[in-house]
C-alpha cells in the first residue's frame, strides 16, 4: 500500500516539478504551449504513438481499479470475514467462551472480539478495556496462552494471528464541592 | 541437555522477532485516505486520458469526456510559464509531494507489549501509556501534579514532570522514578523507554 502511495506521489510531484521548471524556462520552452506543434506533428506522423499513449494509460487506469477494489475489499472485511458460513458459525461461538474468559482476568473491565480477513489473512482483532492500575503484561500473557489459543482451536484456525489492543479506563477525578457557607 | 537449550533459546529469540514483526505491521498506519486518494486520481486520470486518446488515434474529432475539449484548447493555446498551468503544475506536484509523505511508515498507532508468541500482537495507545504513567507518579505521596510526554522522533526518552507543594523535594524524584518503574515493568512494553523524572517545587 505505501509503496504504491509513494510511487503515485513521486509520479505526480515529478510531472509537477518538470511542468514547473519548463515554465522557468528550462530547455527554453517557456514560451511554448504543451502541446508543442512538434509534438503535435510528430504524434500525427507516428502512428504507433497515440496507440502506445493509449494502452499506458488504460494500464494505469486499470491498476488504479484493481487498487480501489483491494482496498474496498480490505476495508470490508474488517467487519465481515470473507470465510465460509460455519467458520463464522464456530467463530460466533468461540467469541461468547473468549469474551467470557477474558472477561474474568484481573483488571479487565470489557472485551470486543471481531473475526476479520479473509481465508489467506485472517486475524482475530480484540479490544481489552482494563482498569488503569491493571498488570498488563499478566493480562496479555494469559490472554495468548489460554483464551486466545481455545478460541483458535475452537475456530480451527492453530495458527491464527490475534491482534490485542489495550485501553486504559481511570476514575475520573471527584470534583471539589464548595462548601456553603449558612448563616 | 546443553544443545535443547541452546535450540529453546534460538527458538524464542525467533518467536520474539516474529511477534515484533507482527506487532509492527499491524499497529502501523494504515494511510486509508491517502490509499483511497492515489487509487481514485490513479483510476480518473488514466481513464480519462485512455478515452480521450482513444478518440484521438482513432482520428475522431470528438471529445467524448465532457469539458475535455476546453482543456485541450487551453493546452494547445497557453505556454508553460502561464500562471493558470504553473498553478495547475504546483498543485500537482504538492498533491505528489502529500502523497509521497504519507507514504513514509510513520509513527506506531500504539506501544507493543512484549511476547514470545509469533501469533500474537498485543499493544497499548500512546496516550493510554502517558495516562498510567501518570497515575503511577501521581500515587506517591507528596504529588500534586504530574504531566508525562512520550518518545518521539527527536526524543527517546519519556519525560515525567511532577509537582509538589514542598519546598524540599528530597528524595521524591527517586519515588516516583520508581513508581514509573513498577507501572512500566506492569506493562512490559516491547521496548521500555528510559524515563527522566524532573521536579517542581516551591522556592524560597
Amino acid at each position: 500500500m505505501r509503496i504504491a502511495i509513494t510511487a503515485t506521489g513521486i509520479a505526480l510531484a515529478g510531472c509537477g516539478a518538470a511542468a514547473l521548471a519548463l515554465g522557468r524556462g528550462a530547455f527554453g520552452l517557456a514560451d511554448a504551449p504543451p502541446f508543442h506543434p512538434a509534438l503535435v506533428a510528430f504524434a500525427t506522423e507516428s502512428l504507433w504513438f497515440l496507440p502506445v499513449l493509449t494502452g499506458l494509460a488504460e494500464a494505469a487506469a486499470l491498476s488504479g481499479q484493481l487498487w480501489l477494489i483491494m482496498q474496498i475489499r480490505s476495508a470490508v472485511q474488517q467487519w465481515r470475514p470473507d470465510l465460509d458460513a460455519r467458520t463464522r458459525d464456530r467463530a460466533r461461538e468461540a467469541a461468547g467462551d473468549l469474551d467470557r474468559d477474558a472477561r474474568s482476568l484481573p483488571g479487565v473491565t470489557d472485551v470486543r472480539i471481531r473475526l476479520t480477513g479473509g481465508v489467506h489473512r485472517p486475524r482475530l482483532r480484540m479490544t481489552v478495556v482494563c482498569a488503569g492500575d491493571a498488570v498488563l503484561g499478566e493480562v496479555y500473557g494469559e490472554l495468548g496462552a489460554g483464551p486466545v489459543e481455545r478460541y483458535r482451536r475452537a475456530v480451527g484456525m492453530p495458527d491464527l494471528p490475534a491482534v490485542i489492543r489495550f485501553r486504559l479506563t481511570f476514575p475520573r477525578p471527584a470534583r471539589r464541592r464548595r462548601s456553603l457557607e449558612t448563616a | 541437555m546443553t544443545e535443547t537449550l541452546v535450540k529453546d533459546l534460538i527458538r524464542e529469540a525467533q518467536n520474539e522477532r516474529r511477534a515484533r514483526r507482527l506487532a509492527v505491521r499491524e499497529f502501523r498506519p494504515r494511510r486509508a485516505l491517502a490509499g483511497l486518494t492515489a487509487a481514485l486520481l490513479l483510476t480518473a486520470l488514466g481513464g480519462v486520458a485512455a478515452v480521450e486518446l482513444l478518440a484521438a488515434a482513432l482520428g475522431s474529432g470528438v471529445h467524448p469526456i465532457p469539458g475535455a475539449d476546453r482543456v485541450v484548447d487551453a493546452l494547445h493555446r497557453l505556454p508553460w510559464s502561464d500562471p493558470v498551468i504553473t498553478a495547475g503544475a504546483a498543485a500537482t506536484a504538492a498533491l505528489g509531494l502529500a502523497l509521497v509523505l504519507a507514504g513514509l511508515p510513520g509513527r506506531l498507532r500504539a506501544v507493543p507489549l512484549a511476547g514470545a508468541d509469533a501469533r500474537l500482537a498485543g499493544g497499548l495507545g500512546r496516550a493510554d501509556l502517558r495516562r498510567t504513567v501518570a497515575d503511577a507518579a501521581l500515587r506517591v505521596p507528596g504529588i500534586e501534579r504530574a504531566r508525562v510526554r512520550g518518545p518521539g522522533a527527536l526524543r527517546r526518552r519519556m519525560v515525567v514532570r511532577v509537582a509538589t507543594p514542598y519546598h524540599n523535594p528530597a528524595n521524591l524524584a527517586d519515588l516516583v522514578a520508581d513508581a514509573v518503574g513498577e507501572r512500566l515493568d506492569a506493562i512490559e512494553p516491547m521496548r521500555r523507554p528510559p524515563v527522566d523524572v524532573r521536579v517542581g517545587y516551591r522556592r524560597g
